[in-house]
């Protein structure tokens, strides 16, 4: 099966990565084969640090290089992980959910607890605009 | 409750059964009397016991699954047979077989190697249920038929037969005859009706009387308006007994020369003991004289007047008030410094003239405005300052009301001295204990009624209302800002009322909300969102994928991803 080796600049978490593609090699699964942490069987070695990310028609799913390269039975074994981030992006994009943090979706009264807060505070004063007068005045209360 | 029998041929005849794919088990026979699986040859015709077992495979799907389609049961049979014994820590070899709907038919066997069996808790004579199928998920209660015997039925040719057969064999007896030699009674409190996640009939878990409720609010919240008081309409300077001048201290002079002459002294000795029993009160009060309505008159003290003092006198008209006046000191709006929920952790206090520090609730107060009045009583110097504010909605309440007394007195007899003195001491007396009880505000209160108040400054309270305190502010102790300060030490302390806020400090760093996103609670669909986004909950049913890969894909969203 082909496989086609990207070099990925995009953080993990990005349902979209930014890719340069690098090779086309075939290669094989090792038996028995795992859709999440798949074996990738080579003819040659790659290098995880420029091929570290990879497409697989057969399976139609993108997957991360977690591995280097270990030479066993006249392959070259490299671990793969499961990018489901962007495999079941078509999926779940067309679903609802509730949102528990978002970067502009936001209620900023939610109490938030990542949201650092210095230990001292800023005291101010105001002061009403009208108090009792600065003079006295006597008052004499009497029978009569 | 059914009878043992009738429990036996119940679940033979899968009339007691689950809800499709749903987990749990039939019945079991208690493990707890231990005495019951010594059996002879030919005692007790079989149970039905319940063995817990890890049954998801890699993919996490349920391995052995106790299904009933349709209503129909799909009896799974345990083969392995031990006997003789308590089966507690035992350990035994575990094989399955499925047998179909016809009852003979053996659909699949299933080895699952070797097991040591846990206990199983009994809770009551009828409800039972076991740690581990109640803790943990990956446990899954089997149901499995163990056959005790060494004689088969003659008519029979083996221990497996469909669940007519055995519920010909046993019959309505409550009694389980086998081979005739030797009996054993099977008892209720052998069999245990366990049902367990089964929704249709509840649980019997612990907690099983929780119920359910609420969700039916109005979402309607009544918002009347609270204006300040309004003054009294009847005033005692009305009715000729007594009256309120306003002297200068030149006046104040001629008068206390005219009181000590012989002149006066003879026309009133007839009547009082001193001339000083005429006078009330005197009193320094912080209001301009222009804000009291007086009227120039001749000063009468008792029955005599003095023609050759002219004073100005409050008022005494019945068609105006006089007496009372309201002091607005104006209003002062606060405004969210921050516009997120750290502003409402922010903390409020107020001080006010004549009463002292006092702590505001801060959801009270901002993002409106605040305003502060008294109403004052110039006979008696009593008051009430009343705070009320105006919120988003645009409705004025009062929302607190503290009464004071603004009157400095002054003494003018050795009596009057002491009598001032003893009720000074009284007030402060009161004010200490105030502190020790801590209930500053409402105790500070009450002493402020009294006339001469307590001395500012002399009692520190734990003032106000506790507040909610963010993590970082639980270590700093709520100090109080002074004691009340009404009655003759509120002279000499600030006339005009301030708010004193607190405001929290937050450190939000740059790119925050990109690569930490703040808090939404709102349910949206994913395509309507962009950037950092954190997954509360939601449903991936409709996905097509792996279990492994749907785990992986909660697991992922829950953390933070980047659509």
């Amino acid at each position: 099966m082909e496989v086609i080796f990207y070099y990925n600049a995009s953080d993990p978490r990005y349902s979209v990565k930014s890719l340069t593609q690098v090779d086309t090699c075939s290669g094989s699964f090792k038996q028995p084969f795992n859709i999440m942490d798949p074996i990738l069987q080579l003819s040659k070695a790659i290098d995880p640090l420029v091929y570290n990310y990879c497409y697989i028609q057969e399976v139609e799913r993108y997957y991360f290089v977690s591995s280097q390269p270990s030479y066993e039975a006249g392959f070259y074994n490299v671990s793969l992980h499961n990018d489901v981030i962007v495999n079941l992006r078509s999926e779940y994009m067309e679903l609802s959910a509730i949102i528990g943090r978002q970067e502009k979706r936001y209620n900023a009264y939610l109490k938030d607890s990542k949201f650092p807060v210095l230990n001292k505070q800023d005291i101010n004063t105001l002061v009403f605009p009208r108090g009792f007068s600065d003079r006295e005045e006597m008052l004499l209360i009497v029978n009569g | 409750m059914a009878t043992p029998t009738d429990a036996i041929q119940n679940i033979l005849q899968g009339n007691i059964y689950l809800k499709p794919n749903t987990r749990g088990t039939l019945a079991l026979l208690s493990q707890e009397s231990a005495q019951n699986y010594t059996y002879s040859v030919g005692t007790l015709g079989c149970y039905i016991d319940i063995l817990p077992y890890d049954v998801y495979d890699d993919n996490n799907k349920p391995k052995y699954n106790i299904v009933f389609k349709n209503g129909n049961f799909v009896e799974i049979t345990l083969t392995e047979t031990i006997s003789g014994q308590d089966v507690t820590g035992t350990s035994i070899s575990k094989k399955f077989n499925v047998v179909a709907d016809d009852g003979t038919t053996v659909l699949n066997t299933y080895n699952l190697g070797s097991e040591t069996l846990p206990r199983t808790k009994v809770v009551s004579g009828d409800t039972v249920y076991n740690e581990q199928w109640y803790y943990s998920l990956t446990y899954w209660a089997q149901a499995g038929m163990r056959l005790y015997s060494n004689s088969v039925p003659s008519a029979w040719s083996s221990w497996e037969h469909p669940r007519e057969t055995w519920a010909a064999y046993l019959g309505n007896s409550n009694n389980v005859i086998m081979n005739g030699a030797s009996t054993y009674t099977v008892t209720e409190s052998h069999f245990i009706d366990f049902l367990a996640s089964d929704e249709s009939q509840g649980t019997k878990y612990p907690g099983e009387h929780s119920t359910t409720g609420g969700g039916e609010g109005t979402f309607y919240a009544q918002n009347d308006g609270v204006p300040f008081a309004h003054l009294p309409t009847v005033q005692p300077i009305d009715f000729g007994f007594t009256s309120i001048y306003l002297p200068t201290e030149t006046d104040m002079l001629n008068i206390s020369g005219w009181l000590w002459s012989d002149d006066f002294t003879e026309n009133i000795k007839m009547n009082y003991i001193s001339p000083f029993d005429n006078i009330l009160g005197i009193a320094l009060i912080p209001i301009d004289r222009s804000l009291i309505k007086t009227e120039n008159t001749f000063f009468k003290i008792g029955n005599v007047t003095n023609n050759n003092i002219r004073l100005d006198k409050i008022k005494s008209n019945q068609n105006e008030i006089t007496q009372y006046i309201d002091y607005p000191c104006g209003s002062l709006n606060i405004a969210e410094y921050w516009g997120n929920f750290i502003d409402y952790d922010a903390s409020y206090s107020i001080f006010l003239p004549f009463v002292g520090f006092r702590s505001l609730r801060t959801d009270d107060i901002l993002n409106g405005s605040i305003e502060v009045t008294y109403h004052i009583d110039l006979l008696t110097g009593q008051a009430v300052c009343e705070i009320g504010a105006t919120k988003e909605d645009n409705v004025f309440h009062v929302l607190y009301s503290f009464p004071c007394n603004i009157f400095y007195n002054i003494a003018f007899s050795g009596a009057n001295y002491m009598s001032m003195y003893n009720q000074q001491l009284s007030a402060t007396s009161s004010g200490i204990n105030n502190l020790v009880s801590s209930i500053g505000q409402i105790a500070g209160g009450i002493a402020t009624q009294n006339p001469l108040g307590v001395i500012g400054g002399a009692v520190n309270l734990i003032t106000g209302q506790a507040q909610a305190k963010r993590e970082y502010e639980t270590a700093k102790p709520d100090i109080g800002r002074g004691g009340n300060s009404g009655g003759n030490a509120g002279i000499f302390s600030q006339r005009t009322p301030y708010i004193i806020q607190c405001l929290p400090i937050g450190q939000a760093p740059d790119k925050y909300n990109e690569l930490l996103g703040v808090p939404s609670m709102i349910y949206e669909a994913l395509s309507d969102l962009e950037g950092y986004t954190e997954i509360h909950a939601i449903n991936l049913d409709s996905i097509n994928a792996s279990s492994a890969e749907k785990s992986e894909l909660i697991s992922i969203m829950t953390s933070g991803f980047y659509i």
